[in-house]
C-alpha cells in the first residue's frame, strides 16, 4: 500500500483481469486510490471503464486479481461495502413507473438512516423534479434523481460512471460543488467521464485506460507540468529565430510577421532568457487543455503500436 | 411506502396483477355462464364429429353434462390454463430478465441488498402476483353460478384452485430460473415458451399417441389435473411431483444467481 499509515486507501485493484469469453474486458488492472481523493478515469468507449466499475461493484466477477474497499473484500463483503458506497451510471435505469419520490424512498429504506434534510437539500441544489414519473422525466432530470439516490446517506465513496450525460451547466456546477465539498469533508469519489473539463475541475488524479489496460495514474498537477505548453509572442521589431530553433523543447515553431508561435516543453528560465533577447509586445503562454492532452495521449500510443 | 423489495416488485406488476385478473376472470366467468347451452344435447352431436383418435383432446362428453365434469374439463382445461400459463411465465419474465436488460438490476445491485435476498423477494412477489390471478378464478365461478343457478362442491374448486396456482406458479419459474442462470430475455422466452408448448403438445396427444407415453411423463402438465380433481380430488403424488421440481428449480435458479456476472449497460 502506497504510503501506508500515512494515506489510508479506499480502494485497491490488484492485477485485475476481466474477460467475457474470448472478447476482452480487462486486463491486469493495478490501481490505489486514498480517502479525500477524487479520482477521473479516462478512456474512449470500448476502453474497459465500464467494466472496471462493475468489478468493482461486483456485478462482475474478475478472473483475476482482487479488489479491496475500505480494507474488505469487494466479493465477500460486497454488501457491507455497498452500504457505505453511493453509484450513478451513465444512464440511470429504475422502474419507470414510480416517481422521483417513490424511488428516492425505496432507495433510502434499502440504505436505512438516510438523513431527510440532506436529501431535501440535495434535491433543491440539483433542482430535481420528483413528482412526476420517472418515464416522463428528460434523460438530464434522471440522472439529477440518480444523483440524490447516490449521494443520499453520504456515502465514503462515490462512484460515477460518466454522471454528468444531459446535465445542464448550472447542475454540473453544482455538481463539481458538491464534489469539492466531499472532497474537503474527506470522501473519495471514483469517476469515469468523456467531460474532460470536468475531470479537470473536480479530479486530483486520473487514470487513462485503452484496449483494457491502465496506461497511466498521474496526479493532474503532474499531468499538466509535463505536458506541452503553446507559446504565442509578437515581437516589437525582430524575433531571436536562431536561438529560437535552436532552444531544447521547441517544435511546431511558427512565424507570421514579427508574431512566433510554437509548442514548447522544456525548461521555463531557458525559454524566458530566449524570449527576452529580443524586445517582446505581448506573450501567451498557454496550457494545453486536458482533452487536446488525451487526444495526444491517445493517438501517440496508437501510433506507437502501429 | 416501500419497505423492501418485495413490496416495490408487488407494486411494480401491479398492472399486470389487475389485468390479467380481469382476463382470467373474464374467460372463467363466460366459459362457466356458457353451461346451460353445453349441457344440451347438441353437444354430443359436435363431440360425434371429432375422428375417434382426437376424443382424448375435447374430453369425456359426459363431462360435458355435470357441473363437477364441466368445471374441471373447461375451467380448468386447456381453455384456461394455455392463458394462464401465458401469463405466469410472463410476469416471471418481466421481473427478472426485462430488468436486467434495461438495466433495473444493475442498479437494484448497486444498492446494499445482496443477491439471494434479491432473488427470493423477486421470487415472492411474482409467485404472489401468480396466485392471486389464480385465486380470482373463485370469485368469477361463483358469481356465474349464482347467474346460472347452479351450485358446485366448493371444497373441490378450492383443490382445483391449488392445483392451478401450482402449475402457474411451475411454469413461471421455468421462466424465472433460467433468467436468473442465463441473464439472457431471448434464451429465457426460448427455454420457458419452448418448454410450455412442447409440454402442451405432449399432454394433449399423449392419450391418443401412445409413443408420446414415456415423454408425457416429463411433461409437468401430465401432473396437473390428471384425473380431474373436480370428480377424483387432488393427487398427493402428482402434487408432490410438482412441488420438488419447484424446489429443485429455486435452488438451481438461487445458485445459477450468485454465482455469475449481471448483465451491465
Amino acid at each position: 500500500m502506497r504510503n501506508q499509515g500515512v494515506v489510508e486507501s479506499v480502494l485497491v485493484l490488484d492485477g485485475v483481469t476481466k474477460s467475457y469469453g474470448k472478447s476482452r474486458g480487462i486486463e491486469d488492472v493495478s490501481l490505489e486510490i486514498t480517502k479525500g481523493e477524487v479520482f477521473g478515469f479516462l478512456g474512449p468507449n470500448g476502453a474497459g471503464k465500464s467494466t472496471t466499475i462493475n468489478v468493482i461493484l461486483d456485478l462482475l466477477y474478475a478472473n483475476e486479481g482482487t479488489i479491496s474497499i475500505f480494507g474488505m473484500d469487494s466479493h465477500k463483503d460486497s454488501v457491507d461495502i455497498r452500504k457505505r458506497i453511493g453509484y450513478l451510471s451513465g444512464d440511470m435505469a429504475t422502474d419507470p413507473s414510480l416517481t422521483g419520490k417513490q424511488y428516492l424512498a425505496f432507495a433510502a429504506s434499502v440504505h436505512g438512516n438516510v438523513d431527510t434534510q440532506y436529501v431535501n437539500e440535495l434535491l433543491k441544489r440539483l433542482r430535481c423534479e420528483t413528482n412526476k414519473k420517472i418515464k416522463s422525466l428528460s434523460r438530464g432530470n434522471r440522472q439529477k434523481i440518480g444523483l440524490v439516490a447516490a449521494l443520499m446517506h453520504d456515502p465514503e465513496l462515490l462512484i460515477l460512471d460518466e454522471p454528468t450525460s444531459g446535465l445542464d451547466p448550472l447542475v454540473q456546477a453544482e455538481f463539481n460543488k458538491i464534489i469539492h465539498e466531499r472532497k474537503t469533508a474527506g470522501k473519495t469519489t471514483f469517476m469515469s467521464s468523456h467531460v474532460l473539463s470536468e475531470v479537470q475541475a473536480v479530479c486530483d488524479r486520473v487514470g487513462f485506460i485503452r484496449d483494457g489496460r491502465l496506461l497511466r495514474v498521474s496526479s493532474l498537477e503532474e499531468l499538466m507540468e509535463s505536458a506541452p505548453r503553446r507559446v504565442n509572442v509578437l515581437y516589437g521589431a525582430v524575433a531571436p529565430d536562431s536561438q529560437l530553433r535552436t532552444l531544447k523543447g521547441v517544435s511546431e515553431l511558427k512565424k507570421a510577421g514579427n508574431r512566433r508561435e510554437f509548442v514548447f516543453r522544456g525548461k521555463y528560465n531557458e525559454l524566458l532568457r530566449v524570449l527576452s533577447m529580443k524586445p517582446i509586445r505581448d506573450l501567451q503562454i498557454v496550457e494545453t487543455p486536458l482533452d487536446e492532452l488525451f487526444m495526444e495521449y491517445y493517438q501517440s500510443k496508437e501510433a506507437s503500436d502501429v | 411506502m416501500f419497505k423492501n423489495l418485495f413490496t416495490k416488485s408487488l407494486y411494480t406488476l401491479r398492472w399486470q396483477l389487475f389485468g390479467w385478473i380481469a382476463a382470467i376472470m373474464f374467460i372463467a366467468f363466460f366459459t362457466m355462464v356458457l353451461y346451460p347451452s353445453f349441457s344440451q344435447d347438441g353437444i354430443e352431436q359436435i363431440v360425434d364429429s371429432v375422428p375417434e383418435s382426437m376424443r382424448s383432446l375435447v374430453g369425456d362428453v359426459a363431462d360435458f353434462k355435470t357441473i363437477p365434469g364441466y368445471i374441471g374439463q373447461q375451467i380448468f382445461g386447456p381453455n384456461l390454463y394455455i392463458v394462464s400459463l401465458i401469463m405466469s411465465i410472463l410476469i416471471f419474465v418481466s421481473i427478472s430478465a426485462s430488468e436486467e436488460a434495461d438495466g433495473r438490476l444493475q442498479s437494484l445491485l448497486s444498492l446494499p441488498v445482496s443477491r439471494t435476498k434479491v432473488y427470493f423477494q423477486k421470487l415472492l412477489a411474482a409467485t404472489t402476483v401468480v396466485t392471486l390471478i389464480s385465486v380470482s378464478v373463485i370469485a368469477a365461478l361463483w358469481v356465474a353460478l349464482l347467474i346460472i343457478d347452479e351450485s358446485a362442491d366448493y371444497g373441490r374448486i378450492w383443490q382445483s384452485i391449488f392445483a392451478f396456482t401450482i402449475i402457474n406458479v411451475v411454469y413461471g419459474l421455468i421462466a424465472y430460473v433460467a433468467a436468473m442462470v442465463t441473464g439472457s430475455k431471448g434464451y429465457t422466452i426460448l427455454i420457458s415458451s419452448g418448454y410450455a408448448v412442447a409440454s402442451l403438445f405432449i399432454t394433449s396427444l399423449a392419450p391418443a399417441v401412445d409413443k408420446l407415453a414415456t415423454a408425457d411423463k416429463f411433461s409437468l402438465l401430465h401432473y396437473y389435473n390428471n384425473p380431474q380433481i373436480m370428480t377424483e380430488g387432488l393427487n398427493g403424488n402428482h402434487l408432490l411431483i410438482l412441488g420438488t421440481v419447484a424446489v429443485v428449480l429455486i435452488v438451481v435458479g438461487w445458485y445459477g444467481f450468485i454465482r455469475r456476472d449481471v448483465q451491465a449497460s
